[in-house]
C-alpha cells in the first residue's frame, strides 16, 4: 500500500529524535531573530529610530539594548530573557512590556487558528468523504475543482469576497471588528474563520478523499462488507477513521501557513490579532515587538509540528 | 438435488467485454465439504465474489447461466436482498493477511460490531463464545489487542470467528490458509473441519493447494481459465484425474516421500480472458493435445459411474474407440 508507507515515513523516526530536532530548530529560530538586528547595515539603534532621531536618543537606545557589550554576552542576556518570558520593552510604547503587548493579540490569533483547524477538519473530512463515496462522477469532480480553485485564491481575496457577499449583501455577519469579550466575539469570529478555512479545508478534503479512495480498496473494507455490515457503519466506523488519520500530519505541517494566512485575514477584518500587532509594530519600527512575534510564531510552527507527530503516535495503534 | 444449498449452472461472468468466468457449474449440498481448485487467474476469486454478491465491486455481472441459493434465483438478488444473506447465511473467510481486519480497531470491537449488525443478544458473551470456538483465549487483554499485535494464525482465527458470528450455513474459505506457516496452516484446517462438523455447516474451500483440498473436502471442482474442467469425489480425482490439467496439477505437487530432484511445473501460464485460445482453453499447454482440441470447446461430461465429470475430448476418443471395439 503506497499510502501506508508514506504515512509511516512521516513518523518513522523515534520520538526523541523528533524532540531533539524541534528543540534544535527552536534554538535556531531564537538565534536568527537575535542576529537579525545585527545583520542590518549601519548602527542598529540608528536604523530603529530613523533619520529624525537625535544623537542622544540613539546613544540612549544603544545603551538600553546593550549594543556595546560583546555579542556573546548580548545573546546570553537575550536567551535568559526568553527563558524567563521577558522579551524586553516596547520602543513605541515606552514602559510597556513586549509580552503584554503581544500576549493579548496572540490570544485572538490562536482563537482564529484553532477555530479554523476545528472547522476545517470537520468540513474537510465530510466533503472529502462525500467526494470519495460519490457514485456519480460529477460530484467528485466538482468538489475537486472547487478545492483547487479555493487553494489557488489568495486569502485576502477570499476575505473581500466574504465581506462583500456575507457581510454587505446578505448582512449576516459584521464586516470586521472585534467585541473584545465573549460571547459577543463569536459573531465577529465566524466569517474570518470561514475565510481562513478556505485555505485549510480544501487541503484536508483532498487528503481525506484520496485516503478514503485507497481505504475503500483495502481488504478489510471488503471483508466487512461481505460480513453484511451496513454502508453507514462501514463508512463512519472504518473508512472515516482510516482516512482522517493523515490529516493530523497535514494540520501540523500547515500551522505556519495558517498563521501567515491569519495575519492577512486579521488585516482584512480588522481583528486585533498578532497580524495587526505586527503591522503596527513594523510601521512604528517597534523592533522588540516584531522580534517577539517572530519568536512566538516560530515556536508555534516548531512545536505544533512536534505536537502533531506525538498525536499521530498516540492515535495510530500501529505506532503506539 | 433437494438438499442443494447452492447451485451454479453454466455460469458466465463478465467485466465489461472480458468473460472472466466462462462456464462454471458447481453444487454445494447442505453440510457438504467441497473444494474449488485452480491457479491464480483461473477465476476462483470471481467465483467467490459471485457467491457473496460482491461482483459489482469490481464491475462484474452475471451474463449467462443461473445461480441458485436454496432454490432461489440468487443471481438476480438486489444489494438489499444480499444484505440478508451475507454473513448470516453465507460467510467468507478471506485470504489470510494483515489487512483483512481494520488496523485502527481492537479485534474485540470488530467482533462485537459484527454481532451488533446481526442484532445478536448478549453481545459480550457471544463475543467470548465465538473466540472460544476458534480456540482463542478470550480474555479482556485479547479483546483489546489491535490486528497488528496478533500473529498470522491468531488473525485468521479471528477471521473465522467473524465468519461464525452470523451462524451461517455455508462458509467459503478463500485461500484461507495460504499465507500461513505450514504448522499454523494445519491447525487452522483442523479447526475449520471441526467447526464444520460441529455446526453442520457446508464448506466451500477455495485454494490452489491440493493438500488443503485433500484434507478438507469430499468433492472437488477443478477450474481453468474461467471454466470447471473436472469435478467429482476428491479422493477419486486425486487418484485418477480425468483431465490433463488436473493430471498436471497433481504432478506439480511437492511430495515429502518421493525425493524428486525438481518439481514438475506446467509449461506456460494460464491465458487471460482476452486471449483464450479457440476450442479447449488448456490446449496450448496440454501434453495430449490433438487436432480436435482447437475446433470445439469440450463439454463437462461424465467419465465414469462415480459422478466424475471432465471436459476433455480424450474421453470421447476413448469412448469412440471402445464403441468401435464393441462393434467389431
Amino acid at each position: 500500500m503506497p499510502g501506508r508507507n508514506s504515512e509511516l515515513k512521516q513518523s518513522g523516526q523515534p520520538l526523541w529524535v523528533l524532540v531533539v530536532q524541534a528543540v534544535a530548530v527552536a534554538f535556531g529560530v531564537l538565534l536568527i531573530t537575535f542576529l537579525l538586528i545585527h545583520l542590518v547595515p549601519g548602527d542598529p539603534a540608528r536604523q530603529l529610530l530613523g533619520p529624525q532621531a537625535t544623537e542622544s536618543q540613539v546613544a540612549e537606545l544603544h545603551q538600553r539594548m546593550h549594543l556595546d557589550d560583546p555579542l556573546v554576552s548580548q545573546l546570553g542576556k537575550y536567551l535568559s530573557g526568553v527563558a524567563h518570558g521577558d522579551l524586553g520593552q516596547s520602543l513605541a510604547y515606552p514602559g510597556v512590556s513586549v509580552v503584554s503587548l503581544v500576549g493579548s493579540s496572540l490570544l485572538v490569533t490562536l482563537t482564529l487558528v484553532a477555530a479554523t483547524i476545528v472547522f476545517s477538519l470537520i468540513s474537510g473530512a465530510a466533503i472529502g468523504l462525500l467526494a470519495a463515496m460519490s457514485r456519480g462522477r460529477w460530484l467528485d469532480y466538482g468538489i475537486r475543482v472547487s478545492a483547487v480553485v479555493l487553494l489557488a485564491t489568495p486569502a485576502f481575496f477570499v476575505g473581500l469576497v466574504g465581506i462583500l457577499v456575507l457581510a454587505v449583501q446578505a448582512q449576516i455577519a459584521p464586516a470586521g471588528g472585534w467585541a473584545g469579550h465573549y460571547p459577543e466575539n463569536f459573531s465577529y469570529l465566524w466569517l474570518p474563520v470561514l475565510v481562513l478555512s478556505a485555505y485549510l479545508a480544501p487541503l484536508i478534503a483532498r487528503a481525506v478523499r484520496q485516503k478514503a479512495r485507497d481505504t475503500l480498496r483495502e481488504q478489510f473494507i471488503e471483508a466487512a462488507m461481505t460480513r453484511g455490515l451496513s454502508r453507514s457503519r462501514l463508512v463512519l466506523r472504518h473508512v472515516l477513521p482510516n482516512s482522517a488519520l493523515p490529516t493530523i500530519t497535514l494540520v501540523g505541517l500547515n500551522i505556519g501557513g495558517l498563521i501567515g494566512g491569519a495575519v492577512v485575514v486579521e488585516a482584512v477584518f480588522g481583528l486585533p490579532g498578532v497580524g495587526t500587532t505586527l503591522v503596527n509594530a513594523t510601521n512604528s519600527r517597534d523592533y522588540p515587538v516584531v522580534q517577539a512575534v517572530a519568536i512566538i510564531t516560530g515556536m508555534f510552527v516548531v512545536f505544533g509540528n512536534l505536537l502533531a507527530d506525538i498525536a499521530y503516535r498516540l492515535i495510530d495503534p500501529r505506532l503506539r | 438435488m433437494t438438499d442443494a444449498l447452492l447451485a451454479l449452472d453454466n455460469v458466465a461472468v463478465r467485466i465489461r467485454s472480458a468473460e472472466i468466468l466462462r462456464d462454471v457449474s458447481l453444487t454445494v449440498r447442505r453440510g457438504a465439504a467441497v473444494g474449488l481448485v485452480g491457479e491464480t487467474g483461473s477465476g476462483k476469486s470471481m467465483t467467490c465474489r459471485l457467491l457473496t454478491g460482491t461482483l459489482a465491486v469490481v464491475g462484474g455481472q452475471l451474463s449467462r447461466g443461473t445461480f441458485q441459493y436454496r432454490g432461489e434465483d440468487a443471481g438476480r438478488w438486489s444489494e438489499r436482498q444480499w444484505r440478508r444473506y451475507r454473513g448470516r447465511r453465507i460467510a467468507l473467510v478471506p485470504q489470510s493477511s494483515q489487512s483483512a481486519l481494520d488496523p485502527l480497531m481492537p479485534v474485540g470491537a470488530q467482533v462485537e460490531e459484527t454481532l451488533r449488525e446481526y442484532r445478536a443478544p448478549n453481545i459480550a458473551r457471544r463475543t467470548r463464545e465465538l473466540l472460544h470456538a476458534v480456540q482463542l483465549d478470550a480474555t479482556a487483554a485479547l479483546l483489546d489487542l489491535y490486528p497488528h499485535q496478533l500473529s498470522g494464525g491468531m488473525r485468521q482465527r479471528v477471521m473465522i470467528a467473524l465468519a461464525l458470528a452470523g451462524d451461517p450455513e455455508l462458509i467459503i474459505a478463500d485461500e484461507a490458509t495460504t499465507a500461513l506457516d505450514v504448522t499454523v496452516q494445519k491447525s487452522i484446517l483442523e479447526l475449520l473441519e471441526q467447526l464444520r462438523q460441529q455446526r453442520g455447516m457446508a464448506l466451500l474451500a477455495v485454494s490452489h493447494d491440493l493438500s488443503v483440498i485433500e484434507q478438507l473436502t469430499t468433492d472437488v471442482a477443478i477450474m481453468y481459465s474461467g471454466s470447471i474442467v473436472e469435478s467429482g469425489p476428491t479422493g477419486l480425482i486425486l487418484a485418477d484425474p480425468g483431465h490433463p490439467y488436473t493430471r498436471a496439477l497433481i504432478r506439480s505437487r511437492p511430495h515429502m516421500a518421493e525425493h524428486r530432484a525438481r518439481l514438475e511445473s506446467i509449461p506456460g501460464s494460464p491465458p487471460s480472458p482476452e486471449d483464450r485460445p479457440s476450442g479447449c482453453a488448456f490446449r496450448t499447454r496440454c501434453p495430449s493435445v490433438f487436432d480436435k482440441c482447437s475446433s470445439a470447446v469440450p463439454a463437462l461430461t461424465g467419465i465414469d459411474t462415480h459422478a466424475h465429470f471432465a471436459s476433455c475430448f480424450l474421453h470421447d476418443v476413448v469412448d469412440a474407440s471402445l464403441d468401435e471395439v464393441n462393434r467389431i
